[in-house]
């Protein structure tokens, strides 16, 4: 079941505990995202994107504010919203097959029932003969497709994830987001998906929010309505670049 | 892109308070060209490795000599010393045991120490890993412990145990216990902040996260503590039974050498020493690492 995403007057402070400075890293955060809605939060780096998915994630408590994620506040980390790091964070003792089961250990089902929901979930993927791997024998793209079948095998109503392809070279990063929306329509469920990349946001997303920086907070919030796929030379596209790459701009022009 | 840095910075300060590690996951590629040039050379190979071996045993030849001739006591030359060898392993009596008893014997002392050890040392250290009220409590009487070198022990295992046994016991369990407890901290400290918030997000609760990523995330660390724990008990264990002895093992049967004045079993038990301590390093150790944090990607660069 997919789930609606609300984020009501958030704000985060972090005290540095030598010297009792605080930061307003997010403030006054108002955001919702729908149910079935892909929506990537764009923003330079220090915008307190990534804060914003931690907080969602349950990772951290808000300083003021809460998340809601369909009915229920967010108090800690759970199985209903599957995180994608932008670190692989497999665990190299195990084998790809037992890192997605892993999730699944957690659950009430019988171990054939874990056997096939992780099989079905590594094919999907596209990784089907590499069960038996361990993670560090596979490349970045390859690890990061393992975290995905990870958190799509325990079924979370939620997907976030934090600059997942950040660092891949460019082209296993477009394939991944190809192979992504393919899997993100089947699969019908709520995404978040935090990049600086302007490319990237224009090609995945139902909607881009624009982060601005210090404090970090929503400058912008633009639907884009180009069917999918998403031609990434077409004018139309070019021209939702153009405005988010305005507002980005005007952005590090007054930092 | 300063303040990011910051925000980073400050994220992790609130955060559990645990250090990534850093592990290399680089793995070592042999290239066709270099398997040849190692078949091509491989007499020289074995050549240059048994090289040392032969050096050094010319030097103990020649010191032996000179030393027998200078001051007239019997020094022994690696001939004789190789042929007692031989007597002992015969099953020659030395000591009212055959040299097969004494060696046991000091393996049995070496592995209940190291056993007892390393259990009590990964329940403390785990303690203060996992806590910071058991870091803070239980830290300070490790520093000042661990210094302590194993001998100085001696009076402290007497004066609680009398002479025997488990005096022997008691200083290779201690020579043993810190490399454990200080590694297996460390170990739980430093796995990687992003494991742990992944098997949050997957639902762990504390106990399954303990068991199923703290503990498999510390082997790396907890490995080369049992190879330090192994090697300081095994030097522990030679010298308290020098002192502490119960009548038999390695270290007693060395030290008894003064008094028979049979320098070369002396010697013979020195080569067995030198041996264990070998296979334990090359065999054992290896074995181990290349079925855990070899093929995980997770041995970390000798230092």
């Amino acid at each position: 079941m997919t789930q609606s995403v609300k984020i009501k007057g958030i704000s985060k402070k972090f005290v540095d505990q030598e010297t009792g400075d605080e930061l307003l890293a997010l403030n006054n955060i108002n955001l919702t995202v729908h149910e079935g809605e892909f929506v990537c939060i764009l923003g330079p780096s220090g915008c307190g994107k990534s804060t914003l998915l931690n907080l969602i994630a349950g990772f951290l408590e808000p300083s003021a504010g809460e998340i809601l994620v369909g009915p229920e506040k967010v108090k800690e980390p759970g199985p209903d919203r599957g995180v994608v790091f932008q670190e692989y964070t497999l665990f190299p003792w195990l084998t790809v097959i037992d890192n997605v089961k892993f999730a699944l250990d957690q659950q009430q089902l019988t171990k054939q029932e874990k056997e096939e929901i992780s099989s079905k979930y590594l094919s999907l993927v596209g990784l089907a003969d590499f069960a038996d791997a361990r993670p560090h024998e596979l490349s970045g793209g390859m690890k990061q497709r393992v975290a995905i079948a990870r958190v799509l095998a325990m079924d979370c109503d939620i997907l976030l994830m934090d600059e997942p392809f950040g660092a891949l070279d460019a082209q296993t990063r477009q394939m991944l987001q190809k192979e992504l929306l393919e899997i993100w329509e089947q699969e019908e469920k709520t995404a978040i998906f935090i990049t600086h990349n302007v490319d990237e946001a224009v090609y995945l997303a139902d909607r881009v929010v624009v982060f601005s920086a210090h404090p970090g907070q929503v400058r912008a919030d633009v639907r884009i309505n180009i069917p999918r796929p998403r031609d990434r030379l077409a004018k139309e596209v070019a021209e939702v670049k153009r405005e988010l790459l305005d507002y980005l701009t005007i952005e590090t022009y007054s930092a | 892109m300063d303040k990011s840095y910051e925000y980073q910075q400050l994220e992790e300060n609130n955060e559990l308070g645990v250090s990534n590690s850093e592990h290399s996951y680089g793995q070592e590629s042999i290239s066709p060209q270099n398997n040849l040039k190692l078949k091509k050379d491989s007499a020289k190979d074995i050549f240059i490795s048994v090289l040392p071996i032969i050096g050094l045993l010319v030097i103990w030849h020649l010191i032996a000599i000179s030393v027998t001739r200078s001051r007239g006591v019997p020094f022994p030359t690696p001939g004789q010393t190789f042929i007692r060898f031989y007597e002992l392993l015969r099953g020659d009596i030395y000591l009212e045991h055959t040299v097969y008893k004494h060696l046991l014997d000091s393996l049995i002392r070496w592995g209940s120490g190291f056993l007892l050890a390393a259990i009590t040392g990964m329940i403390v250290g785990i303690l203060i890993g996992w806590s910071k009220i058991f870091d803070r409590l239980l830290m300070p009487i490790v520093y000042i412990l661990q210094p302590i070198p194993s001998l100085a022990w001696i009076p402290v295992a007497i004066l609680l145990f009398g002479l025997g046994g488990q005096s022997t016991l008691f200083i290779i369990f201690l020579a043993s216990l810190f490399p454990v407890i200080i590694n297996m901290a460390a170990g739980v400290k430093g796995v990687n902040k992003m494991y742990i918030r992944a098997a949050r997000m997957m639902g762990l609760e504390d106990r399954s996260l303990f068991f199923k990523v703290l503990l498999p995330g510390s082997i790396p660390h907890l490995l080369s503590g049992f190879r330090v724990s192994l090697a300081n008990g095994w030097r522990a264990l030679i010298a308290a039974e020098m002192i502490a002895a119960a009548g038999s093992g390695v270290g007693y049967s060395i030290f008894q050498s003064r008094w028979n004045l049979d320098y070369a079993s002396a010697f013979v038990n020195i080569i067995l020493i030198c041996i264990v301590g070998l296979i334990i390093e090359r065999l054992v150790f290896t074995t181990i690492e290349s079925q855990t944090i070899q093929k995980w990607g997770m041995k970390r660069e000798e230092i």
